[in-house]
């Protein structure tokens, strides 16, 4: 009988502890061959308190692309970005698949998405930015 | 019984109480809630909802953003979504923005929706004035 107790008493004051501990969701790597002009990652606080979350953007080699911490606190339904665009007359990532990575104490109410825009003509002489494709942090 | 059996008994009650309540807090919440999307320049957002189940489900469809999106319509407000049939609901987003759409229910486990961002393709060749959806995530 003590035995279960002990073990009761270590079950109860241990999953609360799982659940503070850090945890991270990620995207899949997307790719939008040379057309990949810029990649945004955005994520959203969807739950009641605010939570500090890590963003950062990495390529195919690991390499980082970009990085930021939605400074330091993300409100209930804030909203919160991080882009990482072209460079040195190459395409975004060298032309290679790009991720995002989102770091919080909790990401139960954490949503996020990686998106990967495209710079197309307005038709009215300028350029425009449309997102070309999406993958969802998990 | 003795003092120390009526202590132990209690003390494991009481624990598996805990227990009980700490799992019900684990429960999912009645809301699904997609990954928010950018808006991009001129477009609108629309959130299908289908109702997977055999009962049909009251439910609330919010498209929101960090800026004011303009309301278009609903057909997800005026009566239960029945079991097989999808809802939708339209806005017309703000620019340089972000949205998401969340769908609260008193049970979500038999809808499935997606958040999908509509826009204008200005390049040769696509008709002027027509939308065509740029990007979609689903809710959870």
């Amino acid at each position: 009988m003590r035995t279960l107790v002990v073990a009761l008493v270590c079950a109860a004051l241990l999953a609360p502890i799982g659940e503070a501990r850090a945890a991270e969701i990620s995207s899949t790597p997307i790719f939008g061959v040379v057309f990949q002009f810029l990649a945004e990652c955005v994520v959203l606080n969807g739950g009641n308190n605010p939570v500090s979350v890590k963003l950062k953007i990495v390529g195919s080699h690991g390499d980082l692309l970009e990085a930021g911490n939605c400074y330091g606190s993300l409100g209930p339904g804030e909203f919160c970005s991080i882009v990482a665009g072209w460079q040195d007359g190459l395409s975004l990532g060298d032309g290679h698949p790009v991720s995002c990575v989102a770091t919080a104490p909790s990401v139960a109410n954490l949503r996020g998405a990686m998106v990967m825009h495209e710079r197309v003509n307005d038709g009215m002489g300028g350029l425009l930015l449309l997102p070309m494709r999406s993958a969802p942090l998990r | 019984m003795s003092t120390h059996a009526v202590v132990v008994r209690s003390a494991v009650l009481v624990v598996l109480v805990a227990i009980v309540l700490g799992l019900a807090g684990l429960a999912p919440a009645a809301e699904l809630l997609s990954p928010p999307l950018p808006t991009g320049v001129g477009s609108s957002g629309a959130c299908h909802v289908r109702n997977t189940g055999t009962t049909p489900v009251s439910l609330q469809v919010s498209i929101f953003s960090n800026n004011s999106p303009v309301f278009m319509y609903d057909t997800c407000y005026d009566a239960p979504l029945q079991p097989g049939r999808t809802c939708l609901v339209v806005v017309d987003l703000p620019d340089a923005s972000y949205a998401a759409c969340s769908v609260t229910a008193g049970n979500v486990s038999k809808l499935k929706a997606t958040l999908e961002i509509r826009g204008q393709y200005p390049t040769a060749g696509f008709p002027a004035g027509l939308l065509r959806v740029l990007v979609a995530e689903d809710l959870r």
